[in-house]
């Protein structure tokens, strides 16, 4: 667990000068103003033509303050964790109170976490020796793996956040939250063509994410994926069945339901799910999650970061609308708990509901049953990347790889697909869902107001009847 | 440029360059920007957000043995910086060699241009909060007041101040500074069913005079969300395109992308071995004007310290110039051209929307991207896309929920007209681009 005195021992900051910040937070009448303390250090290490020949890092350290009354936030930070810097911001956050009484902040008790990583690691006392032969071992095995490898690029990050936050409701939470990712991007050359691919893979954890067994299959997953789309044809265009693959299809969900459920829309009643809660949205074997409470997963927190501990939300329980993605102001809003998923990317940032580790739990479904039943459609393995329209509810994510599905058989690779559906309608058209759920473990990163924070995607294999594929004529 | 704000800014750059170079970097750069932005939102009438903030922070580039690495820190207290330099040595000393890692030749420093850019408003210092305030609560007061089914209506307003110092041990100093005003509005309108489509208008300057009115940013807003009602999903097939000048930066950046000098050298170009080929129509002429007055990108020098000139990266459908920083010219064994790109200007284009329409007949006029990609080693892109149906020349009904999906090579080949309407909010000041037979999927 996070050290609540870490900022004092580090900074000089003690909870005498941290109550007066909050008070000063509060002296225009706002109804709960919040500090949130954060100590980033960020290690970067690269590989090119076969040298480790970059490296880079980052040292953040700021306290940001929020003052909220309603459903409206004022905010400011600081990156002087002196008390005049700190009161500054303070006033300049209780702005948005319109005058009123002054408050004192209760007292601060701490709150005890359970732990989903390790929360003794540390990345920032890993030296960058460590790190340059796991860069080498990628480029080895990876020319060493196939003929046509042209290019090797390989790239690390070891990221070390350490968070306090204290409320004026008297609650005072520290995390240590570790966060690695080490990713290749390779070229292959033949006859004349090039093709390119990239795999990475991500943890909340430390060195021992490396593992020799880890790194090659790495390796193979990036040389496979990049060889075989010399191969690879665009698939017909229009209205097809998808067959969407254990894993990092995952990403459906991400678009097609889970920004959507984030309660912040909601709220303001602007999300394609707003009035839904209760209503059914999908056949009785469809059940949804957002979990931050996976051990060691990328998108695990102990804590949201107003100081809310982490969760398992169901989404949808058997094809039945539930719950929303809460933050303080939303639980506020709708009058229920906060669901921990108050994120934000930073001290500089506000934080706003948010999803965590999102995935279908599984189904009565084999993977060559699903497979089995299409004639014509295609399987998509890996993506690069989605979106979402939340008001209208139109989703899109783009597949990297997949399989042209004819006749119940995998019969050519595809490439380059974009996908584009309606949430809503997309839930309703799972007709299929596998018993084979596979948590990715890549290493995505969700964008939302221009704050980008770290998810994780799973999902059994599955069928959708029907989605607009991007092919050609 | 003189006159900045903080001149001890400058002195905190040479410092830590002099101090890298006393520990034993061969040759070290340093950038200090410090920056301040205040945003304001209202939202169904209320202020909602109010939010301030005050950034500082040192980034230091060190050359070690002909080993290299760049770091960045906002605790800027001198004692603290020390320590974090030595550390950054010691690390950079752990990597392989890479002979490529070096400053710019300064002869590239030479003949730095002294254009005023008009991208300092001296404006900003007497800004009222507010004017601030006002300016978010005209752009959403006025789109709620629209007609139509709106649900809700958000109104923002931002600005920003940016003051950039950067040194180089080999003789480059230079230093620019910025101001932004961006005032913006989002609507969400009930249509049938359950959706709510949701649209929005953002519009910037550098100068607060020349900021468009809240009450035009908010009702374009709100019209738009109202345009958006009753979306149809059309029949897949190939057909011709319009891509609205709000939409065409995406297209046009994956074409930029792919003539970088990181993407050249490690083969992930599809215009790899295509310079002073033809890679386009005649109609495209893409030009890179870093001295444009007011320009999101203008700018005297780049990020290499080498001084800005005015270029020319496609004439006439010709590749004529990639972009080669530093490092990958030297890889490539080509000289340095400047590696990334500033205001995107393009030249030609007779009509706006309307007439582009009346040219096209029928098709469909795209008017934002929603996801999709490009394979930038091969070209091929596959991109969502929401819109308008055109038929007889005019634009009709909204359609949405489809995918257009190609290459670049083809796409670019069928470019038949260029719009003359250049996006003014953003570096990029795409026009609005006309394609013929493009892939269209949708139901």
């Amino acid at each position: 667990m996070g050290d609540p005195k870490y900022f004092e021992a580090r900074f000089g900051v003690t909870n005498e000068q941290i109550r007066k910040v909050l008070s000063a937070a509060l002296e225009r009448g706002g109804g709960f103003s919040e500090l949130f303390f954060q100590h980033a250090r960020n290690t970067g290490v690269g590989l090119e033509d076969g040298v480790v020949n970059r490296a880079g890092s980052s040292v953040d350290l700021g306290v940001g303050v929020r003052v909220v009354v309603g459903d409206r936030t004022g905010y400011a930070f600081s990156e002087d964790l002196s008390l005049p810097a700190m009161l500054a911001a303070a006033r300049t956050a209780s702005g948005i109170a319109s005058g009123g009484a002054s408050r004192e902040p209760g007292s601060l008790t701490p709150v005890r976490l359970p732990s989903h990583y390790d929360t003794d690691y540390d990345w920032s006392t890993v030296g960058v020796d460590r790190i340059t032969p796991v860069l080498a071992s990628i480029d080895e095995l990876a020319r060493r793996a196939d003929p046509r490898v042209a290019k090797v690029q390989a790239s690390f990050v070891g990221h070390q956040s350490t968070i306090l936050i204290v409320t004026s409701d008297g609650r005072i939470v520290a995390d240590e939250q570790p966060m690695t990712r080490l990713g290749l991007n390779v070229v292959m050359e033949q006859g004349g063509a090039r093709q390119s691919n990239s795999h990475n893979l991500a943890a909340r954890a430390g060195m021992d994410t490396y593992t020799s067994e880890s790194v090659r299959n790495l390796v193979d997953v990036a040389i496979e994926r990049t060889g075989v789309l010399f191969d690879a044809v665009r698939p017909p265009q229009g209205e097809l069945p998808v067959v969407l693959a254990a894993g990092s299809s995952g990403i459906l969900l991400h678009e097609a339901i889970g920004h959507g459920m984030e309660a912040d829309f909601n709220r303001k009643g602007v999300s394609i799910f707003s009035d839904r809660i209760g209503r059914p949205v999908a056949q009785p074997f469809v059940s949804i999650v957002d979990d931050g409470t996976h051990q060691a997963l990328r998108g695990s927190i102990n804590v949201d970061d107003e100081g809310t501990p982490s969760e398992r939300t169901l989404l949808v329980e058997e094809g039945v609308l539930r719950s929303y993605l809460h933050d303080r102001i939303s639980a506020g809003h709708f009058e229920v708990s906060s669901t921990g998923s108050g994120r934000r990317e930073s001290f500089r940032h506000i934080p706003l509901p948010r999803m965590r580790n999102t995935y279908m739990l599984p189904g009565p479904h084999t993977k060559e049953e699903v497979i089995a039943n299409v004639k014509k459609g295609v399987y998509c393995i890996s993506f690069t990347n989605g979106q979402v329209n939340i008001g209208a509810g139109d989703y899109t994510f783009y597949v990297k790889n997949g399989w042209l599905i004819e006749d119940g058989k995998l019969t050519a690779p595809l490439k380059d697909v974009n996908i584009i559906g309606n949430g809503p309608e997309t839930l309703s058209r799972i007709t299929m869902v596998g018993d084979d759920l596979e948590i990715d473990k890549g290493g995505w990163t969700c964008g939302k107001d221009g704050q980008g924070v770290p998810v994780s995607l799973g999902m059994p294999t599955c069928l959708v009847s029907s989605i607009t594929v991007g092919g050609s004529a | 440029m003189s006159g900045l704000q903080e001149p001890s800014f400058e002195q905190l750059a040479v410092r830590a360059v002099e101090y890298a170079t006393k520990r034993g970097a061969d040759e070290a750069a340093a950038t200090v920007r410090k920056g301040r932005s205040i945003s304001v939102q209202y939202r169904d009438g209320d202020l909602e957000l109010l939010r301030e903030a005050q950034s500082s922070a040192l980034s230091i580039f060190l050359f070690v043995d002909n080993r290299y690495s760049s770091h960045s820190t906002c605790d800027l207290r001198p004692t603290t910086l020390d320590g974090f330099i030595d550390h950054a040595i010691e690390l950079t000393r752990l990597l392989g060699q890479d002979p490529c890692r070096r400053l710019a030749d300064p002869k590239l420093y030479e003949g730095r241009p002294d254009d005023d850019l008009e991208i300092w408003d001296p404006a900003y210092q007497d800004l009222d909060p507010e004017r601030r305030k006002a300016l978010a609560r005209e752009a959403e007061a006025v789109a709620r007041a629209n007609e139509g089914p709106i649900i809700s209506a958000t109104g923002s307003y931002t600005d920003q101040q940016s003051v950039m110092t950067r040194v180089h041990s080999n003789g480059f100093s230079g230093a620019q500074r910025g101001t932004q005003f961006w005032v913006g509005a989002e609507v969400s309108v009930r249509d049938a069913g359950e959706r709510r489509p949701e649209d929005w208008h953002f519009a910037g300057s550098r100068r607060i005079s020349m900021l468009p009115s809240p009450a035009e940013v908010g009702s374009q807003a709100a019209k738009r969300a109202v345009a958006r009602m009753g979306q149809k999903k059309l029949s897949s097939g190939e057909t011709r395109v319009l891509v609205d000048s709000r939409a065409a930066g995406r297209l046009v950046g994956a074409l930029v992308g792919a003539m970088s000098g990181a993407a050249l050298q490690q083969k992930r170009s599809f215009l790899l071995d295509r310079l002073g080929q033809r890679i386009a129509s005649p109609l495209l002429t893409l030009i890179d004007d870093p001295l444009l007055p007011g320009g999101f990108g203008s700018r005297h020098f780049d990020s290499d310290g080498i001084s800005s000139r005015r270029r020319r990266l496609i004439g006439e459908g010709v590749l004529e110039e990639y972009l080669l920083d530093v490092y990958y010219a030297l890889k490539l064994g080509a000289e340095p051209t400047g590696g990334g790109t500033s205001n995107l200007v393009f030249s030609g284009g007779e009509h706006d929307v309307a007439g582009l329409a009346k040219e096209m007949g029928s098709g469909i006029y795209v008017t934002g991207i929603l996801g999709g990609n490009t394979d930038g080693t091969t070209g091929d892109f596959s991109h969502g896309i929401v819109g308008f149906e055109v038929s007889g020349g005019s634009i009709k009904g909204p359609v949405g929920e489809m995918n257009i999906t190609g290459t670049h090579a083809d796409l670019w080949d069928r470019l038949i007209a260029v719009g003359n309407d250049p996006y003014p909010y953003s570096a990029n000041r795409v026009p609005s681009l006309l394609f013929d037979s493009v892939a269209v999927s949708g139901a």
